[in-house]
């Protein structure tokens, strides 16, 4: 399934059944435009890439903030692997993980550490078209979209009456309806959900 | 002492509370003043520091960003609006005043710790309080519109228990000399008209033609006037093409991007201002620089006119004006406001007010008072905003309202018991004033035809509260309200009480075949505060006449 290939310009590149991951013709050229594209927000401190294609965005992004922390997960061990051992020295300030979706101990133990940090999500189109699935569902999980991602929530901040029986959480609107009165999380989603109106 | 004031408004309404918070500093100096803004409004800054040791910033982008965009963390949105309401918290207010009044800044209100809360505050079950009368008043009765409502300043300030004195209203903002640099720099002529036609909503904004015929009449009488039209650094392109449609029409203008420093300063240099409804015309109200309002589109002037004396409103007489501020575009699709303000007419009243000949103001308020109203403001002897109609045939009616308007400050203030002799004389004085002469025969005639009008609403609004008496025993609720609405709109207006008929209307959209009365206990309570305020206002308004009548009878002798 997972194939090595060269590029013209001469750095290797991967292929995930038959479906290229980065860049045939360069695909360093492809991850500086990628990572001019970013808009990372002043306060970030956390930038967390869902998916790791080649490696070469990755490598590019650490180069270009070196104050931020980096995290990158990916779903498929064998990838992980080889862009450890393709990128080592270029990536050793980045944190690398293998997370399937089926993980949810990993995914939970990531939301934690998460909580109260400014993260943004990166994700790689290539990553995005070849493993949808997975990169949409960790999307939602991580920005708290999710019913499960909720729970987690709801827990770790002892918000006890909220109930997540019905509500996907796709939106404010959701949250404000899954949260029933006198939970302390309400005042909060209700100030939210006026200034979307 | 630390105070938190919570202005979640846009630039235009914070510049109008410049008052209000120069009344706060003045009436308060120990305490420590802070303010909470939105991002949109960071602009003011300079302009706040004079009275607010911190300003602290409502990110509201940020925030609607963090939940409106599915690739973003609902939970950045959560954390970081929780982490804000913790670090204001830290600052152990003993105040919090609200001056915004909508449910956002209600809940938000309500998790800042403080001593003493003034304002709007809805608790984490939606219960809201308000702590004075008045801010109940802006929810009952100024959301509900009405000819005789207070503007927001004077009804913010009735609520905080401050009163604006006349130096409340000067802007101290230009002092600093970057300011008349920046005037200076442009070369430009002043002492003359200048022109703010620009606004962030589009609906306020006069056509092109109208306001070319209205600068072409001031122009041809006022040559040697100079008209500079101004606008800020971001409206440049827009500045530049309507300067080059106006140019075009053969007008002589000059033209000036300037910073709110930067207009502050011209504007002091300035005869006049014609200004659509923005924050220029908040900002000129605290100069010495004369203002004509052109109020158009969602610009309503009762709540948030000029608050300057002696401005200028000019207003067009059309059913749907003012528009609602939320909605988007025209609900006519033409702007008939726009068309019903007659260009050169309102340059000839510009010219008359540009050069202070009042009498021809009035002879043209008189002729065009099918089309538009023409008002000028005045905020003394009563200490609260009115416009007072340019024609005289109005001011019968405008005496009228004063009365309304004096009764329902007292009833809010609690002041009623006992009556002063003050605001009996004041009222006479005023009167007088607004009939033109000392014609006394005039004036008991027409506090005889006020007293008929007062004592037959106070046994109309009598009679309701008996209705309403037996609507708790009566078997069919519904009837009982229809026959109070028909007494509501057979004898009262709708401008007289716009809370009491909005009360008794929802009444009647309530399906009583299956509802029960106890079932709407809440709405009937409110029913009754609403009856029960009528009949206070009625009985105040009442007294005020019969001892104005007594203090006029005692002068004739």
């Amino acid at each position: 399934m997972l194939k090595v290939e060269q590029a013209r310009s001469g750095d290797p590149i991967l292929k995930w059944n038959n479906r290229l991951l980065s860049s045939r013709i360069d695909p360093r050229k492809e991850a500086v435009s990628f990572v001019n594209g970013l808009d990372v927000h002043p306060s970030t401190d956390v930038l967390l890439f869902i998916g790791l294609a080649s490696g070469y965005q990755l490598v590019e992004a650490v180069k270009r903030f070196p104050d931020l922390h980096i995290i990158a997960i990916d779903g498929h061990g064998p990838i992980c692997e080889w862009i450890k051992k393709t990128h080592g020295m270029e990536l050793r300030h980045a944190e690398l993980k293998v997370l399937s979706q089926e993980d949810k101990g990993a995914l939970q133990h990531l939301q934690a550490r998460l909580l109260g940090v400014n993260y943004q999500l990166v994700q790689i189109p290539s990553v995005r078209h070849i493993f949808p699935k997975w990169a949409y569902d960790l999307q939602d999980h991580l920005n708290f979209r999710s019913q499960q991602a909720f729970r987690f929530l709801v827990e770790k901040r002892s918000w006890s009456h909220a109930t997540v029986e019905t509500c996907q959480l796709a939106s404010i609107k959701e949250l404000s309806e899954a949260v029933p009165k006198g939970s302390g999380l309400r005042p909060f989603v209700k100030i939210l959900r006026e200034l979307v109106k | 002492m630390k105070m938190l004031v919570v202005d979640l408004l846009r630039l235009g309404d914070l510049l109008m509370h410049r008052p209000l918070y120069q009344a706060m500093k003045r009436e308060h100096p120990d305490v420590e003043l802070h303010i909470l803004i939105n991002s949109d409004a960071k602009v003011a800054e300079p302009i706040l520091k004079q009275w607010f040791s911190e300003i602290h910033i409502f990110d509201r982008k940020q925030y609607q960003n963090a939940c409106l965009d599915r690739s973003a963390s609902l939970l950045s949105a959560v954390n970081q609006l929780s982490w804000q309401i913790e670090d204001l918290n830290q600052r152990h207010f003993d105040y919090v005043v609200n001056m915004t009044q909508n449910k956002l800044s209600g809940y938000l209100t309500d998790l800042i710790e403080a001593e003493e809360v003034y304002g709007l505050t809805i608790d984490n079950k939606d219960r809201s309080d308000f702590f004075s009368p008045w801010f109940r008043y802006l929810e009952d009765h100024v959301t509900l519109g009405g000819a005789n409502v207070f503007h927001y300043n004077d009804a913010l300030a009735g609520g905080l228990g401050l009163q604006i004195q006349p130096e409340d209203l000067r802007c101290r903002f230009d002092e600093e000399p970057q300011f008349q640099d920046e005037v200076r720099s442009l070369g430009l002529k002043t002492k003359g008209l200048v022109v703010q036609a620009t606004s962030f909503d589009s609906r306020k904004e006069w056509d092109v033609t109208s306001l070319g015929d209205a600068l072409l009449a001031f122009q041809s009488l006022n040559q040697d006037s100079s008209i500079t039209l101004i606008g800020a650094p971001f409206e440049a392109d827009q500045i530049q093409s309507l300067y080059g449609q106006l140019q075009a029409r053969g007008l002589h203008l000059q033209m000036a991007l300037l910073s709110l420093g930067g207009v502050t300063a011209l504007l002091n240099q300035s005869k006049c201002l014609l200004t659509v409804d923005t924050s220029i015309k908040h900002l000129a109200a605290g100069t010495s620089c004369k203002i004509v309002e052109l109020a158009l589109g969602s610009a309503d002037v009762r709540k948030t006119g000029v608050y300057k004396d002696h401005s200028l409103i000019i207003e067009p007489k059309i059913e749907c004006f003012p528009c609602a501020h939320r909605a988007d575009g025209c609900e006519r699709k033409t702007f008939e406001c726009r068309q019903a303000i007659p260009g050169d007419l309102a340059g000839l009243a510009l010219s008359h007010f540009y050069r202070g000949t009042l009498d021809g103001l009035h002879v043209l308020a008189e002729q065009t008072k099918d089309e538009c109203a023409m008002s000028l403001v005045k905020t003394t002897p009563f200490g609260f905003w009115r416009k007072i109609s340019c024609s005289p045939s109005d001011w019968s009616f405008e005496a009228s309202r004063l009365l309304t308007m004096l009764s329902t400050q007292r009833l809010l203030d609690g002041s009623h018991k006992p009556m002063g002799t003050d605001v009996a004389l004041h009222l006479i004085e005023e009167v007088y004033l607004l009939m033109g002469a000392m014609d006394s025969d005039r004036f008991s005639k027409w506090l005889k035809s006020i007293e008929a009008d007062s004592f037959k609403k106070q046994t109309t609004i009598e009679s309701m509260v008996h209705i309403s008496r037996t609507l708790r025993k009566h078997h069919n609720p519904a009837e009982c309200l229809e026959k109070m609405h028909q007494k509501l709109v057979t004898e009262i207006h709708v401008d007289e009480d716009p809370n009491l008929f909005d009360r008794v209307r929802r009444g009647m959209e309530i399906d009583w075949s299956t509802s029960k009365l106890v079932d709407n206990f809440d709405y009937l309570r409110q029913l009754d505060v609403a009856l029960d305020h009528s009949f206070q206002k009625s009985e105040i308004q009442h007294r005020l006449i019969r001892y104005a009548k007594e203090l006029s009878e005692r002068r004739t002798r």
